[in-house]
């Protein structure tokens, strides 16, 4: 008989079929009992591991290897349920599932159907990803993408993935088939491969665009058709299925898929990370595969071998296997394969950009700092011009610097791919703003702003960095729409909220009757120590509306609570269970409480003795709420709909309660729930009610009277508030919105989406400020406004065309009527003057605030004074007048004409009558020395703005580039810098000394009529048909932000001298006033609990 | 010698959970002042019924909302001594309130008494299975597991007197998965020595995860 089996032996023993198990080892494996309890315990230790892999994998917070885990067994999902589809035969299997092949009925398109395993999907966040992303993918449409028809759940329950059927060949087979192997290649071969690579990464880039990250790009993913036309498959499905340990279920010890062309990131734990750049990695090692034929690293083995590989060991250089590679093929490849993803390209369409570069023999931005780079390359491109003695000269030279300059290359290319990184994220939040998922887009950019180091001085950062700038302006583009002025950090739900607006504080009540208190500016103050909760979990803790009286109720006892004198009013008394709500009125004098609408009844109750004064019937539902104040109390109830809803009212001293006649009629019966939410105004003599989403406004003078009724747009409203002067009623729907209605009309006067489910709601201030406490804990306060950062001066109804603020906040606009208004100080009244026959096109302030001048289409150019006393005619008679200004010391005025013409009187009298090369000069600007003027200029095709020397009344240069119209031009206050704004949709930054063009704004969304820098120059403003202030960052020549101010064109707009205020006039009949203090406060309300908080992750990396 | 802290703690703090050693919860939530009882009934069963919220259809909110109505609910009728040991098991008893409260949610939502967060692996159908008896108790039983799993694994790395490298072997061979020879390599020991550990710590593992799911099912 052989000795017992080692350990290792028994393993494989336990592993094995007992079949299989070797005749000799079998033998002794039966007569020997140590060794069969042994192997049966060995046995019994498997299966519970495979039992419980991913219980401990998940305990572990890492992969499991399928080594530990069960093979995936359950059945594939049957594949004759798609609707729409018919499926003809199997293409093959996967790890995700099964392919077929299918004809789409409707078109007879023949199709492919991912048919994907039961469970591919470790859990519901991984499904909801998917369905996400494969509809992100449906929408992608791009010659190298196959198109994704439809996803969804086929009748068996299994998840599909219909998309269009591709006959092709992968990649790497079709390189090797049309290229031949790698040895020996050359650039024809290189150049080849990198024309089809270019398309894949384009593909790639597109889908980046669109919010798609592939994250399993490998040549297996890559078919080329008959054409020769490489098509990226399976986007959106990698993502969902690959990530964490459904990625490693696919990972066996001999595997050499995948994770050969993984990024590190990938591979580690922070796969959740990955991003863009991952894609990019995968591209890379395509890349270098189909160049060289052979992996940039070892990636056979187990996966922590390869994990380790990829993490750490460099790549081979691919010249190693090719040697005549092109050097800058090389450099592209490997600045794909860094380890660290900020040092990659930052988008495939980047790294789409640089194989272009290189195809066209143009400088590729891998290299494109390094002086000697692109001096050989210009040498190669241009001989004939470069004589040899330079370049030798200058050869030498470089060499000198070349260390220093390569460790400042290598920092700057750093800097720049996080910079673009950085960027690429606080564009994708700004669209998620848009599209209406504030809570990801605000975690998303103050995840930016605080990586960015944000400062909250002021807008213009004139020594903050490119990143504080776009941070601070995201924010408050964000705040712009969503004017939270403060957000609070809790521990639980709050039940209670107040706003004392006295003291600037929010406060809040938590389930132990404690309270936090907060100032507006969201600095904690302080919390108080609790009250005695009556059970572990506080089931409701509710506040009167001055905060003095507290309610803790639970474990079926109520107790009324003195919170200011911390004393109990009474000794706990029985209440009705589950208790769900409670009111206390601000006299302490009764307790109003209930349980659910669905199991509901009201009871009343003496606060002082906790006697019952009323219950009503358990069949009665809704919610309560008290009116009154100065001894008399009156408590409402309102029923549901059975057969209609009822409004009963009770009071002292009796108690019996009664229903308001009527209420129900004036109800709409189709809508159920009865009546949920009731809110007397302070006399009781209106009382809002909430059916579902309507809101109904009821008088009683005495019969009651239906006021008004509104849909709210709301899928139910939850609560109700009146602001503190009881003229609009605030409303927080259960799907977050937060609207405000006007009473007793019920206008709609604001509307905003939140995200948040309310649990408690108080508003104070006018116009309101509204407290919200949140289902998830945290406490919010809003504006009930739109734009409350922004308010508008009345003026005629009718075209502004221009506005303009004086340095001592006078201000003066026109109107098409032909009359300028004039506003001499904030306080002052609006004077109206009869200024011109017809549109007044433009309006300028003196610097010192005295006078005003101002031009029309009637060609007549006219002075005031600043209390619209007509000072002068400067002109008349002159051809239509787009632009009049003052020079800095107020002594000179000038004017752009539609003819061309610029005329510059001094003191009144004409000195200067300029000619430009336009058609019209629809601006003019003098410089701050006032030693220039910078005219704008519209021309039938290669339109100019012109600096003249007002001395010698000479050109000093002209500005091109735009192409067509420049409408608009500005300097800055330091007279450093030119602006220049055409209809190319671009803003240009020039050097004001020499013209030389410093920076170019583009891609905004329509040409600017006005334009106008901030006084510290950092930032400049626009204006034009799209009604909002697009702010752009003039350093860094990148759109920062788009204010919402106006609903149509803006012709103008103006900044005061202390850059906190800007002023614009347009089509709309008002004068905006956009106040940037005031959203720099959203930002400061809000800043506390994001830096509390830390850097939050990025919630969908 | 370390005196055994009177709140059940473990060394890390935390509430020891499941072992023989631990006094019955159960007999302490008698006492409701006795708040470290509380807290550790809380700790053990919240999560459980958060998770058994999402496999009946419940998400964010909406499942925190049904485990805190869950436990305020067994907290009251454990103070009436409605519960009685004897009647049936624990667990039995909270997924009787859990899926009664999940269907009152669910009703609640229907007739519009708030947005029910769905869990998109039910489809859309919170609370479907709030009927179903025997998918109530998978669900359960499916959540106890990985509660018990993961408290089991934390009981073994603290209780167990093995090296750092021999937990390191452990996790290393048995849950990630890499091979006994890497394994052995990695560790400095002897593949015949990584399928010892294995098997020496999977047993005692199992034992954990055996008294555990008692101890969550009786609330011992």
């Amino acid at each position: 008989m052989r000795a017992c089996p080692g350990e290792a032996e028994l393993e494989r023993l336990a592993s094995l079929d007992e079949r299989a198990v070797e005749r000799t080892l079998a033998r002794h494996v039966e007569r020997c009992a140590a060794c069969r309890a042994k192997l049966e315990a060995v046995r019994a230790n498997n299966r519970f591991l495979a039992h419980v892999a991913s219980d401990l994998a998940d305990a572990l917070g890492e992969v499991v290897s399928g080594a530990a885990r069960e093979p995936e067994t359950r059945p594939l999902p049957a594949p004759d349920s798609i609707p729409g589809f018919q499926i003809i035969d199997e293409i093959g299997r996967g790890g995700q599932g099964v392919v077929y092949r299918a004809v789409q009925i409707g078109t007879r398109r023949p199709a492919a159907i991912k048919m994907l395993l039961a469970g591919a999907f470790a859990t519901s966040r991984q499904l909801h990803r998917f369905e996400r992303e494969t509809e992100l993918a449906a929408g992608l449409r791009h010659p190298n993408i196959v198109t994704v028809f439809q996803s969804g759940v086929a009748a068996d329950g299994g998840r599909y993935v219909a998309m269009e059927f591709v006959q092709g060949v992968p990649l790497d087979q079709f390189v090797a088939n049309t290229l031949g192997l790698a040895a020996g290649s050359g650039k024809a071969r290189a150049d080849a491969i990198v024309r089809l690579v270019l398309q894949v990464a384009r593909a790639v880039g597109h889908a980046h665009t669109a919010g798609v990250i592939h994250r399993d790009i490998k040549p297996g993913n890559i078919l080329v058709d008959p054409k020769g036309v490489p098509r990226v498959l399976d986007f959106g499905l990698a993502r969902s299925t690959n990530s964490g340990a459904a990625a490693a279920t696919q990972v066996t010890q001999d595997f050499a898929g995948t994770p050969a062309y993984a990024a590190p990131e990938q591979l580690s734990e922070e796969h959740e990370t990955t991003d863009a750049r991952g894609d990019v990695y995968s591209l890379g090692v395509v890349l270098y595969r189909l160049l060289t034929g052979a992996a940039p690293y070892p990636c056979e083995g187990p996966l922590v071998l390869v994990a380790r590989h990829v993490a750490e060991t460099p790549p081979t250089p691919p010249s190693r296997h090719v040697p005549r590679l092109p050097a800058d093929v090389q450099t592209i490849v490997l600045r794909c394969l860094a380890k660290d993803p900020e040092r990659r390209y930052a988008s495939a369409s980047a790294l789409a950009d640089d194989l272009e570069d290189y195809l066209a023999g143009q400088p590729i931005s891998a290299r494109r700092d390094s002086a000697a780079y692109v001096l050989r390359k210009l040498v190669l491109r241009n001989p004939a011009s470069s004589s040899a003695a330079a370049v030798v000269a200058l050869t030498v030279l470089l060499a000198a610097v070349g260390f220093a300059l390569l460790a400042a290359d290598l920092d700057r290319s750093r800097r720049d791919a996080e910079a673009a990184l950085s960027d690429s994220t606080v564009q994708r939040a700004r669209m998620m703003a848009m599209a209406g998922d504030p809570q990801q887009a605000e975690t998303l950019l103050w995840r930016e702003a605080l990586r960015a180091g944000i400062v909250t001085d002021d807008f213009a950062l004139r020594n903050g960095t490119p990143e504080q700038r776009r941070s601070i302006w995201s924010l408050a583009e964000f705040y712009a729409r969503l004017p939270r002025v403060m957000r609070a950090r809790t521990e639980g739900v709050c039940t209670s909220v107040g706003l004392d607006m006295d003291r600037q504080e929010l406060w809040a009540l938590h389930g132990d009757g404690s309270r936090s208190t907060w100032s507006l500016d969201g600095q904690f103050v302080g919390r108080t120590p609790e009250l005695t909760p009556l059970t572990p979990w506080a089931e409701t803790a509710m506040a009167s509306p001055n905060g003095r009286y507290v309610v803790l109720q639970g474990g079926g006892q109520a107790q009324v609570w003195d919170a200011q004198e911390r004393i109990a009013v009474a000794p706990p008394f029985p209440c009705i269970q589950p208790a769900y709500y409670a009111r206390i009125d601000d006299e302490c004098q009764v307790v109003v409480y209930g349980n659910t609408p669905e199991t509901g009844a009201v009871r009343v109750t003496d606060a002082r003795t906790g006697a019952v004064l009323a219950h009503l019937d358990p069949t009665i539902s809704g919610h309560v709420a008290r009116s009154g104040t100065a001894g008399e109390v009156e408590v409402l109830a309102g029923t549901r709909n059975m057969p209609v809803p009822q409004l009963l009212a009770g009071r002292a001293p009796d108690w019996s309660f009664g229903p308001l006649p009527g209420i129900g009629d004036m109800l709409d019966t189709n809508v159920l729930g009865g009546i949920r939410n009731l809110t007397p105004t302070r006399d009781g003599g209106l009382i809002a009610a909430s059916v579902d989403c309507h809101l109904y406004l009821f008088g009683r003078s005495p019969e009651p009277t239906l006021v008004a009724h509104v849909e709210v747009p709301t899928k139910g409203i939850d609560r109700l508030a009146y602001d503190e002067g009881e003229e609009s009623i605030i409303v927080a729907g259960r799907d977050g919105l937060l609207a405000r209605y006007a009473v007793p009309g019920l206008e709609q006067l604001s509307l905003l989406q939140t995200g948040q489910v309310p649990f408690a709601l108080a508003s104070m201030g006018t116009p309101p400020m509204v407290a919200l406490a949140i289902l998830g804990g945290g406490v919010d306060v809003y504006m009930a406004s739109d734009h409350p950062w922004c308010t508008k001066i009345s003026s005629t109804p009718c075209t502004h065309a221009s506005v303009d603020v004086s340095t001592l906040g006078a201000l003066a606009w026109g109107d098409d009527d032909g009359k300028l208004h004039i506003r001499p100080s904030e306080a002052g009244d609006v004077l109206a003057i009869d200024a011109h026959d017809g549109v007044v096109t433009s309006v300028a302030m003196s610097p010192d605030g005295s006078r005003v001048v101002t031009a029309g289409f009637d060609g007549a150019i006219r002075e005031w004074g600043i209390d619209g006393s007509p000072i002068r005619d400067v002109a008349v008679g002159l051809t239509p007048v787009s632009s009049v200004t003052y020079s800095p010391d107020g002594r000179s005025i000038a004017s752009g004409q539609t003819s061309g013409t610029v005329h510059v009187w001094r003191d009144g009298r004409p000195a200067l009558s300029l000619r430009t090369d336009t058609f019209r000069v629809p601006m003019v600007a003098f410089s701050p020395d006032g030693e220039s003027l910078l005219c704008a200029g519209v021309n039938a095709n290669a339109a100019t703005a012109t600096v003249f020397d007002l001395e010698s009344g000479t050109i000093r240069y002209e500005l091109g580039g735009h192409g067509i119209a420049i409408r608009a031009v500005a300097w800055s206050a330091d007279g450093t810098m030119v602006a220049t704004a055409g209809d190319d949709r671009t803003v240009r930054i020039w050097n004001a000394t020499d013209g030389r063009e410093l920076q170019a704004i583009t891609g905004l969304p329509w040409g600017p009529y006005d334009i106008a820098f901030h006084p510290e120059g950092t930032v400049l403003f626009a204006v034009g048909p799209g009604g909002a202030i697009i702010v752009a960052d003039t350093l860094a020549g990148v759109e920062l932000a788009k204010l919402p101010v106006h609903d149509r064109h803006v012709f103008s707009i103006a900044i005061d001298p202390d850059g906190t205020t800007l002023y614009t006039s347009g089509e709309d009949p008002g004068i905006g006033v956009t106040d940037l203090c005031h959203l720099l406060g959203f930002i400061r309300g809000n800043e506390g609990y994001w830096r509390s908080a830390g850097v939050p992750a990025d919630p969908d990396p | 010698m370390p005196q055994p802290d009177p709140m059940g703690r473990d060394p890390l703090g935390r509430v020891a959970l499941g072992t023989r050693t631990t006094t019955r919860l159960l007999d302490d939530l008698r006492d409701r002042a006795n708040a470290p009882a509380w807290e550790a009934f809380d700790a053990r069963y919240r999560p459980i019924l958060t998770a058994f919220a999402h496999r009946l259809g419940f998400a964010g909110d909406d499942a925190a909302e049904l485990a805190q109505q869950t436990l305020a609910e067994f907290s009251r009728a454990y103070a009436q001594g409605r519960y009685q040991r004897g009647q049936g098991r624990l667990s039995s008893w909270l997924i009787g309130i859990a899926s009664h409260v999940g269907s009152q949610l669910r009703r609640n939502r229907a007739r519009g008494g708030g947005a029910v967060a769905l869990d998109s692996q039910t489809d859309g159908q919170p609370g479907s299975a709030c009927d179903d008896e025997h998918a109530l108790q998978a669900a359960w039983d499916r959540e106890r597991d990985r509660a018990a799993v993961a408290e089991a694994l934390a009981i073994l790395r603290e209780t167990s007197r093995v090296k750092t490298e021999t937990m390191r072997a452990f996790e290393l061979f048995a849950i990630r998965g890499v091979p006994a020879e890497e394994v052995a390599a990695q560790c400095g020991i002897s593949v015949d020595a990584v399928y010892v550990i294995k098997n020496r710590l999977t047993g005692r593992l199992r034992e954990i995860v055996a008294e555990l799911t008692i101890a969550y099912d009786e609330g011992g």
